[in-house]
């Protein structure tokens, strides 16, 4: 097992805002190794991407960062902002989400590489140019189009020149948030293997950020899944997708159009007041007596797999995960099978609880 | 292509509800409008009652513009589209506007479909105002039933859209849709923006709108595993061209 | 890098910034407090001025003339003997007045023609903005001495002369605005249920773009008070002995070294007027801006 290059501890994000505190992540802990990539998954607003600001402290300054981010042995959140700039893009890397309006319109995409590593490396406007171009290249860009303006590329040459961006200056750590949002999905696949094959070859690491647990499953070699800001299940990306101990994270497979088209009543809970106990109490169909009122700690029997879930320790999300429906199961709904008909009586009685 | 339209209209016999004959949407651009891009490029489907046809193809490639052009939100360029054995595109005035009832459309991006200004309640209440379909004593009990159709709480009705969640958002605009008992319904790529859990209630609900309402569909996506499972029939569509059928 | 992450922090905050009033932002800005508070004060002053002013502002009274400040008169009396301080205060009724009253007729035909030519195009969108191209293409002063001398002095055409050279950036703001709304699914959805576009413009549209155009007014009226003083110095404006701070300024200015506070008050007035409409208009402007609560907040 390689060291860590990034470890998390205990780490809490609140934000103050008129409707209360808002406690994007809470007590999140994470390892990073050299040269894996780790797959973070959550819905819309489960505090994934938060998380990603968190490591480079990229947060507004209404963020309230409480814990330990230890990238080698710097712990970023007592460094100097001076020190940090150093640390962004040098030694971790972000891509950020809607490359449209990341970049900047009116200087060309070469331009912007290029000033990357006039600012960090100190180069001369012509060498950063070249590097720049060699950069455009490695992302399947020809260097030609350096010279070209963000509106002249579509969007998932954007997302490549974002690629060149978040790699240039070689870090040790990439950070990749939903690098694939809003793309076909044939582009997805594109793009996704070709950031996981970069950083692959020069043997950084990468977190990367998404919904998409197929997606995560195919190129991460650990997952982590989140929710209302705290990591419910982590471990090795193809246990997860075989076996996922957490019902939530077991309904999120289910989810795919291709894997069954399970829905899911309800919507993700409000960051500023989290159901009670187990918070996917609410939505989850194996869900218990205690789980509504004591809240699961993260826990595994095995040191790689880590649970937040009663019944992953009783052991029987396995048996009912083999076993789509089983009538012995604590749930109020019956479990909609794959076939469509009985899955669209279903849905008609759930009760979507908003 | 011919043989394909024939093959279409022989199954289907009288009962289109839709019928698009080689539509076309043309824009032209440059200093003496010389350069056209076709968006859509002469497309022939037909769709009938209560049925699903999805609409696959790469992004960039004329399937929203399509979309728009059946409904006459965009002019055609060339082509006709008879709805109900009627052809729209002369359709003005009144005429026009009782067709708005008839045929709607959802959007991708559920946080701009909706007036940011308008409460939910007068979002749906508003095409119930336009077009007079029901008196205002009845409006509260008519929106009640519309919210329960698409299982949303009555509480969110007060609140205005930037506080409601993407697939909150997306059920607002199918009720509002569906207070006019519409016939047709263009969907726009309607979950591609959602999260998956919420993309499968989301799809569930317009399904059931088909079985429930024999309404039909021009399901829009890029997604072929979505449209494997909603359509009965698929098009495939490739620069602004219909390239086969499925 | 780092500018390049904060370039992009910046983008992604205007982004998703979703423009609300945030009256709580406003109350945090202490320049915009002092401007409102300000506005405040001189509105009083003008609608009480019979009230607060110790003498008749038109009272001549030639054996008191250019005397100091002193306890009977606050701001000693003019060339005339009249007390400057009733004069000021009543001042504030003429400057408010045609502050609010241009800024009213701009902002009202400026947001119309605007939200027209921008969502119906064609023509109309073309005579519109040739329209505007025609009222820029002249310096505002000028073309405001010429409508002022021709209809010849007054209130009246004052108002008219500072309307008609002010209304083609409420236009052009609205227009913008209008265009990249009508691109928005809502309003496409509107579309799609087949409303006049009248009932469009005004449900859907109108309401989504007022926030830049109430920004615009407050900036506005300092802008048109300091404007309408100008015209007043000038001879065209507001005719004396009407109290106009900007006529008085003009009346006082050839006894600038024996009797200061002949030009002082007035233009102290102007000063206090215009930074507080300032001050309140770019505090709106910020408040307006701010992202409501972060990114966090999204339901």
């Amino acid at each position: 097992m390689n060291p860590p290059i990034l470890s998390i501890e205990d780490l809490n994000v609140s934000f103050k805002t008129s409707k209360g505190i808002v406690r994007a992540n809470e007590g999140i802990s994470l390892e990073i190794r050299e040269g894996e990539i780790l797959g973070l998954i959550g819905e819309t607003g489960c505090g994934k991407t938060t998380l990603g600001k968190a490591i480079l402290r990229l947060l507004s300054g209404k963020a309230k960062l409480e814990g330990k981010i230890v990238y080698r042995d710097t712990d970023l959140l007592t460094l100097p902002e001076k020190e940090m700039r150093c640390f962004r893009g040098k030694e971790i890397g972000i891509m950020l989400q809607n490359p449209s309006a990341c970049l900047n319109p009116v200087l060309s995409a070469g331009r912007q590489i290029a000033e990357i590593y006039r600012y960090h490396e100190g180069m001369g406007k012509k060498e950063a140019e070249k590097k720049a171009g060699e950069m455009l290249e490695l992302v399947g860009i020809s260097s030609f189009r350096g010279c070209e303006y963000p509106h002249q590329f579509s969007g998932g040459m954007l997302q490549r020149v974002m690629v060149a961006i978040g790699l240039a200056l070689r870090p040790g750590l990439l950070i990749a948030d939903e690098p694939t949002k809003g793309l076909d999905t044939d582009t997805k696949l594109q793009i996704v293997e070709l950031i996981a094959g970069l950083v692959r070859k020069e043997n950084s690491s990468m977190l990367l950020i998404t919904h998409d647990l197929e997606l995560a499953g195919r190129l991460a070699d650990r997952i982590a899944v989140m929710y209302a800001g705290e990591i419910i299940e982590i471990g090795k990306a193809a246990e997860i997708i075989s076996n996922p101990k957490h019902p939530y994270t077991l309904d999120l497979l289910h989810s795919l159009p291709g894997k069954g088209f399970r829905t899911v009543p309800g919507q993700p809970p409000s960051l500023v007041s989290p159901p009670s106990g187990c918070r996917y109490h609410p939505r989850c169909s194996f869900r218990l007596e205690a789980c509504s009122q004591v809240h699961p700690e993260l826990l595994g029997f095995e040191s790689e797999r880590l649970t937040r879930c009663f019944l992953s320790e009783m052991g029987r999300i396995k048996e009912t995960a083999a076993q789509p429906s089983l009538n012995s199961q604590p749930s109020l709904n019956s479990q909609p099978s794959l076939n469509s008909q009985s899955a669209l009586k279903c849905a008609e009685e759930e009760t979507w609880h908003c | 292509m011919a043989l394909l339209k024939g093959d279409v209209a022989l199954l289907k016999g009288d009962m289109a509800l839709l019928k698009v004959e080689n539509l076309k949407k043309y824009y032209y651009s440059g200093l003496f409008k010389k350069e056209v891009h076709r968006a859509v490029d002469g497309v022939s489907f037909e769709i009938g009652k209560g049925e699903i046809l999805g609409l696959v193809g790469k992004s960039g490639c004329g399937k929203s513009t399509l979309g728009r052009t059946v409904l006459r939100l965009l002019e055609p360029t060339a082509g006709r589209v008879l709805f109900d054995g009627q052809d729209i595109s002369g359709f003005k005035g009144s005429d026009l506007k009782r067709l708005g009832t008839r045929m709607q459309i959802i959007f991708q991006n559920p946080e701009s479909c909706l007036n940011p200004r308008m409460k939910v309640y007068d979002a749906i209440a508003e095409p119930l105002r336009l077009h007079r379909l029901c008196e205002r004593d009845e409006e509260r009990g008519r929106i009640q039933e519309l919210i329960e159709a698409v299982s949303l709480s009555e509480e969110l009705l007060f609140r205005y859209p930037g506080e409601l969640s993407g697939g909150q958002l997306q059920r607002v605009s199918i009720a509002r849709v569906l207070g006019m008992k519409p016939e047709f319904i263009v969907a726009d790529e309607p979950t591609s923006m959602l999260d998956p859990l919420v993309q499968g209630q989301v799809l569930f609900l317009l399904k059931k709108l088909q079985n429930d309402y024999g309404i039909s569909f021009l399901f829009i996506s890029h997604d072929m595993q979505v449209v494997e499972w909603m359509s009965d029939e698929i098009a495939f569509m490739e620069e602004g061209k219909i390239v086969g059928f499925r | 890098m780092t500018d390049v992450i904060e370039k992009i922090e910046i983008t992604e905050k205007i982004c998703l910034a979703k423009k609300r009033l945030c009256l709580g932002e406003l109350r945090k800005n202490r320049l915009a407090v002092s401007g409102i508070l300000l506005i405040v004060f001189l509105c009083v002053l003008a609608l009480f001025a019979p009230e607060i002013a110790p003498h008749d502002p038109l009272a001549q009274r030639l054996d008191s003339r250019f005397l100091c400040p002193s306890f009977e008169y606050p701001f000693g009396t003019d060339e005339l003997g009249r007390c400057i301080f009733s004069r000021v205060i009543y001042g504030t009724r003429i400057s408010l007045g045609i502050g609010l009253l241009v800024v009213a007729v701009t902002s009202i035909a400026g947001t119309s023609l605007g939200l027209l030519s921008g969502y119906m195009g064609g023509v109309l969108d073309e005579v519109i903005m040739r329209g505007i191209d025609i009222v820029m293409a002249f310096p505002n002063i000028i073309l405001a001495l010429v409508i002022a001398g021709l209809l010849g002095p007054g209130f009246s055409s004052v108002v008219l002369a500072l309307a008609f050279t002010q209304w083609p950036a409420y236009a052009r703001l609205v227009r913008g605005q209008v265009l990249s709304l009508r691109k928005r699914n809502f309003v496409e959805a509107a579309r799609a249920l087949r409303p006049s576009s009248f009932y469009i413009m005004r449900k859907h549209i109108l309401p989504n773009c007022m926030e830049p155009v109430i920004v615009l007014g407050t900036l506005e009226i300092a802008h048109v008070i300091i404007f309408a003083a100008a015209l007043s110095f000038l001879g065209l404006g507001i005719q004396p002995p009407d109290p106009e701070w900007g006529s008085m300024l003009k009346a006082g200015v050839p006894y600038l070294r024996t009797a200061p506070h002949l030009t002082f008050f007035p233009g102290l007035m102007i000063i206090f007027t215009v930074f507080a409409f300032n001050f309140a208009g770019d505090g709106l402007r910020e408040s307006l801006g701010q992202p409501a609560d972060q990114e966090v907040l999204a339901r």
